[in-house]
């Protein structure tokens, strides 16, 4: 049976690396593109947010392609995430297509449930080295992505693209933990020597949020590397391997491990609030006190848990001296718009600082 | 004789300002962009070089709006800027002190503050345009009254009438029931620009800290009632700066000038001759991938000049 997931940043490598690894094929979807919005828009409730849009229009395109199987994570809480999978499942039935459908809700065991089902060849032995490979891979692409967000205001648009690209494909080929470790090293020569000399703003910037608008570049018109551009330091404080240790791992043990993200946040917002905003609120007065010059709150158009932390952000602003822009985007949004805001948000740090 | 050319190109008008070595104000131009803005600027260029001091030398150029990109390729110009910083630029030149700039022009309305001359946060209207420049010639053209004169008659009001200003669609329908009431037409039009300012004042104000002094700028500035409508809801008092209509226009200049003065750099400004050379916009839709980019390119004497409106690198000049 063919299986496909939804385009979210680079995570369906790691996702390809386990299944494949249980005899289960899988469909790589097409990357997001203004198509994909296209469908998602015009299927989607109108109301629904854009994440859940371009969700959507994966799906559709990955079932046009011919999967059989499709796979989302699900969720509790009070964002409309965990909401996603049950959602896409009606719309695309009504739509008349036909197709198994696997949410994966936590904790970790129902991927395991999941993968049992689909695949005929399962077995403990083998399902926890295909786990530590997979769960491996997520982290070498977080760490490439670290490391390329450093180095970024030096580097040459067009190669590193087709740097990035070229090293993806090998973390997606590579069969042992090893080979990976070769991967980053040798991945850091090369993006070293791409490094020329450039204007620095000498700014950092933080960004924060949704999960989904921050991984994804096409949800946020490429905002990293539009940062980079006008000379920039990006550092991001969501990364996905975070969110699985803490809801998938530890949330099925009833632990948490997020004391200093709770300890930074406890003046300004004392519960969960949904999605990320607790985090944001966290990582904001966290990146402040780690004398970041500025935050860049992303989020889609209607997002609950994002407007929830935008209050308490406009406190952590005051307090700390510290400029938030709020970025909202939607299937709206223009890249000029989101240019100038960039733009004058930098000339504002650069300014400050003096 | 020194200058800087200073050119705003926004969906509305263009502006373009000749300014002296003290950054005051030469010359001016408002225009409106008619969808056609190499043409207008073009024009306008000519129609300013044809009536300059003799020995007039322009030692820097800036541009800025949303078409900052396309006439800085076009004038040569020394800056491009955005426009929220070029609107701060201005306004501290002109009131040192001003700690918040109100500002709304023709499709977009934006609040920027400052401390000791220095920009600590901004905000730009996102998915409403309800209090913009567009919408009140809009209603000034549907009710027959000059958009000039829109201002004076909200003052003539005693007792404005309530309008719902969330929406401007709302708008329109709630002044039209008005109107069917029988209240009369100053009532009604001071009831819009109160609506207008409140609309702003959550919206893009929403969370800022408003204070004094207080420069409102942009071509709506130019309405008396709404410049009032803004000192009953502040209530404090409103500055209009002179030359409120191009402030866009003096930031671009005033950053050109910075950045010359600065470097030392000669100005990369073409020259008066640009106004003869013919310019080409054209584009394409790009079938690389679904994103189905439009890719526009500028020819100037039938050479591609620049070209954008693409998301990877495919369409990159080299």
């Amino acid at each position: 049976m063919l299986v496909a997931f939804p385009q979210m940043g680079d995570f369906n490598i790691p996702l390809e690396s386990l299944f494949n690894n249980f005899e289960i094929d899988t469909l790589s979807s097409p990357p997001l593109t203004k198509k994909t919005l296209d469908l998602g828009v015009q299927y989607a409730p109108e109301s629904s947010c854009l994440p859940f849009k371009l969700v959507l229009g994966s799906f559709i395109e990955s079932l046009e392609e011919g999967a059989e199987a499709l796979i989302i994570a699900g969720g509790n809480g009070p964002c409309r995430f965990g909401h996603f999978g049950e959602l896409a499942k009606e719309v695309l039935e009504s739509l008349g297509y036909e197709f198994e459908f696997y949410i994966l809700e936590p904790p970790v065991s129902s991927i395991i449930e999941t993968i049992t089902e689909l695949s005929s060849d399962f077995s403990w032995f083998k399902a926890l080295p295909a786990l530590w490979l997979a769960w491996k891979k997520l982290i070498i692409i977080e760490e490439l992505k670290k490391y390329r967000l450093k180095a970024g205001i030096g580097l040459n648009r067009e190669r590193s693209h087709k740097l990035d690209n070229k090293y993806l494909q090998l973390v997606s080929k590579a069969e042992t933990s090893r080979e990976l470790t070769r991967i980053k090293e040798k991945f850091q020569l090369e993006l070293d020597k791409l490094v020329s000399v450039q204007d620095s703003a000498g700014v950092k910037i933080g960004l924060v949020g949704d999960i989904y608008t921050i991984l994804e570049p096409f949800a946020n018109l490429d905002i990293e590397r539009r940062l980079n551009h006008l000379g920039a330091v990006v550092n991001r404080g969501v990364f996905l391997s975070d969110w699985i240790k803490e809801n998938i791992i530890y949330s099925g043990l009833g632990l948490s491990k997020n004391h200093n993200v709770a300890e930074a946040a406890k003046d300004y917002l004392k519960v969960k609030v949904g999605g990320l905003g607790f985090e944001t609120v966290g990582k904001t007065v966290l990146y402040g006190r780690q004398g970041y010059d500025g935050i860049i709150q992303l989020s889609p158009f209607g997002c609950m848990p994002e407007i929830v932390a935008k209050s308490a952000l406009d406190e952590v602003e005051q307090d700390l001296e510290l400029p938030v822009l709020n970025l909202v985007v939607d299937e709206h949004s223009s890249a000029t718009g989101v240019q100038t805001r960039l733009e004058a948000f930098v000339d504002l740090l650069q300014r400050k600082k003096g | 004789m020194k200058g800087y050319l200073g050119i705003d190109v926004g969906s509305v008008s263009i502006n373009i300002v000749i300014l002296d070595t003290d950054g005051e104000v030469m010359k001016k131009l408002y225009l409106r962009t008619k969808g056609q803005p190499i043409k207008i600027v073009q024009q306008g260029l000519k129609d300013l070089s044809q009536d300059l001091p003799e020995n007039l030398e322009i030692k820097g150029v800036g541009t800025t709006g949303s078409g900052r990109n396309l006439i800085g390729v076009i004038v040569g110009a020394d800056t491009i800027k955005n426009e929220i910083t070029a609107h701060a630029v201005a306004a501290s030149h002109i009131v040192p002190k001003v700690q918040t700039v109100l500002e709304i022009g023709g499709q977009d309305s934006k609040i920027t503050i400052l401390r000791n001359g220095i920009v600590v946060d901004f905000a730009m209207n996102t998915v409403c345009a309800a209090g913009t420049g567009s919408f009140l010639d809009q209603q000034a053209s549907r009710l027959g009254i000059p958009i000039e004169n829109f201002g004076k008659l909200a003052l003539k009001s005693e007792n404005k009438v309530r309008i719902a200003g969330r929406c401007s669609v709302f708008a329109e329908s709630d002044m039209i029931h008005k109107q069917q009431m029988g209240h009369n037409i100053e009532d009604i039009i001071a009831g819009l620009c109160e609506a207008l300012v409140r609309n702003y004042l959550n919206n893009v104000g929403q969370g800022k800290d408003i204070l004094d002094p207080i420069v409102f700028q942009g071509g709506v500035a130019a309405n008396k009632g709404i410049k009032k409508a803004f000192e009953d809801a502040l209530e404090t008092e409103v500055t209009v700066p002179e030359h409120h209509d191009v402030m866009g226009a003096i930031g671009a200049g005033l950053l050109a000038k910075e950045k010359i003065e600065q470097s030392g750099e000669e100005t990369s400004f073409k020259g008066w001759e640009i106004t003869d050379v013919d310019y080409t916009p054209s584009s394409f839709e790009c079938d690389g991938c679904s994103n189905l980019c439009e890719v526009i390119e500028i020819r100037m004497e039938g050479e591609l000049i620049a070209r954008w409106g693409y998301r990877c690198n495919k369409w990159d000049l080299t």
